[in-house]
């Protein structure tokens, strides 16, 4: 759990200081990351970008849907289930 | 979520491609959607739809134009790649990088010598970097301004002293316009549908090293005179307008213009021989019927390897921003077997980036 929230504050902090209209509205874990504008194609490459560096996992391009990428929430449960934390998560 | 993607018709799939363009483009499509997806004389369209397995309903779509292009003197067909929309909600880059490697098919399937897309922005070049390609060239706005009121009023706000400083600036501006004459040529407007001398000069300028568009009579009334848009726009703006150069009876170069709802005239085309001179004294007559109807601006594009720069310059023009990059795709992937090495120049105008 205590795992989960880091990736969570990590996530949520980067969307902040990378992609100026999240730092205009307060984004919670359910605010839609795409078709709101907050993040375009290229910041998709950037977002993809941080995930693999920082959390060392490779995202292949089938992984580039709406399901992982719709909000904080759905990246952070990508993350987890790309590290293979998943049955972490289930306990 | 796991998408697929097929392909799909123009004619069958009709009402499922102009429902994905209209929401993502606006309301104007469905003019041009036969003119583009059939009526080319280079053949008709391919296109591709994205949609979610769960979902029938199509989420993204790109097509495929082909282009009668020259490539280092050789005729060969082409592609454009267009009509490429993600809805909102799946621009997660995953559907687009399916449709960008579909829209490679008719090139692997060697229908098409090549293809090539011109991504207006950086937004557009996304796909592209996640594939590892780089742009071949790009295409820069020139801009020449005519009237300098609503320019200056734009930086410096509305007053009273803005009209007469604004007439001083004018005088300024039409003064910097050099003035070439050309003995013996002469500049007309053409308004008739485009005849076969257009197709030999096309031909017998299908230059080495270079890579452009063709400029057939077909292809030239297709894109000029048929395209329904510009049709309906024909009372209001006027349409396309085309002015050729002639020595003696013979063609030897032609533009085509058109003005803009805002007051400024966009180039299209500027093609033919001896552009140096000839290509001058067309830029100016452009100007001068500009100038008599009171336009605030005149625009005009070229790629990077294309002669052009050098005579907007001459012209009085100035380079502005890039419109667009041209990114291109062929089947070999071995730099000695490749179709289009980098030592070839892309001659890009306006009229090869448009769809």
């Amino acid at each position: 759990m205590q795992q989960t929230d880091s990736i969570n504050s990590c996530i949520r902090s980067f969307i902040v200081r990378g992609f100026p209209r999240a730092r205009k509205r307060a984004i919670n874990d359910d605010t839609l990351l795409l078709g709101s504008g907050i993040i375009d194609s290229l910041g998709m490459l950037t977002l993809v970008d941080f995930l693999e560096q920082s959390f060392m996992i490779h995202v292949c391009d089938d992984d580039l849907t709406p399901d992982n990428f719709a909000n904080v929430k759905c990246l952070v449960s990508f993350v987890e289930k790309k590290k293979g934390r998943v049955e972490v998560l289930a306990e | 979520m796991s998408f697929a993607i097929r392909r799909v018709s123009p004619i069958e799939d009709r009402q499922e491609l102009l429902d994905l363009l209209q929401r993502n483009l606006g309301a104007s499509q469905e003019r041009r959607f036969e003119w583009r997806h059939t009526r080319n004389p280079a053949g008709s369209s391919w296109s591709w739809f994205v949609y979610d397995q769960n979902h029938p309903a199509p989420v993204a779509m790109a097509s495929v134009f082909p282009r009668r292009m020259w490539v280092d003197g050789k005729a060969v067909l082409g592609g454009q790649v267009g009509d490429f929309v993600v809805d909102p909600s799946h621009r997660s880059l995953g559907p687009a990088l399916r449709l960008q490697r579909a829209t490679f098919e008719p090139v692997y399937s060697n229908a098409l010598a090549f293809c090539y897309d011109c991504p207006p922005h950086s937004q557009g070049m996304a796909t592209f970097v996640r594939l590892g390609m780089q742009p071949s060239d790009k295409v820069v706005r020139y801009a020449l301004l005519l009237r300098s009121e609503q320019f200056l009023e734009k930086r410096l706000g509305r007053g009273l002293w803005i009209k007469p400083v604004a007439r001083a600036a004018d005088l300024w501006l039409q003064m910097r316009i050099p003035n070439h004459r050309v003995p013996g040529l002469e500049i007309c407007t053409y308004e008739r549908a485009f005849g076969e001398e257009f197709t030999w000069l096309d031909k017998r300028l299908s230059t080495l090293n270079l890579i452009r568009a063709s400029r057939s009579a077909q292809d030239l009334n297709w894109r000029y005179r048929e395209d329904p848009l510009m049709h309906a726009q024909n009372g209001r703006t006027g349409g396309y307008r085309v002015l050729v150069a002639q020595r003696g009876g013979e063609l030897l170069a032609f533009t085509v213009f058109f003005v803009q709802s805002d007051g400024v005239a966009s180039i299209v085309d500027l093609f033919g021989d001896r552009l140096a001179e000839v290509g001058i004294a067309l830029l100016e007559a452009v100007i001068e019927v500009c100038r008599r109807q009171d336009l605030l601006a005149v625009h005009g594009f070229c790629s990077d390897g294309s002669e052009l720069n050098r005579l907007f310059i001459r012209a009085g023009f100035r380079p502005r921003e890039t419109a667009a990059c041209v990114v291109a795709h062929e089947k070999a992937k071995d730099a000695s077997a490749r179709f289009l090495p980098p030592t070839l120049r892309w001659a890009f105008t306006q009229m090869e980036i448009m769809i």
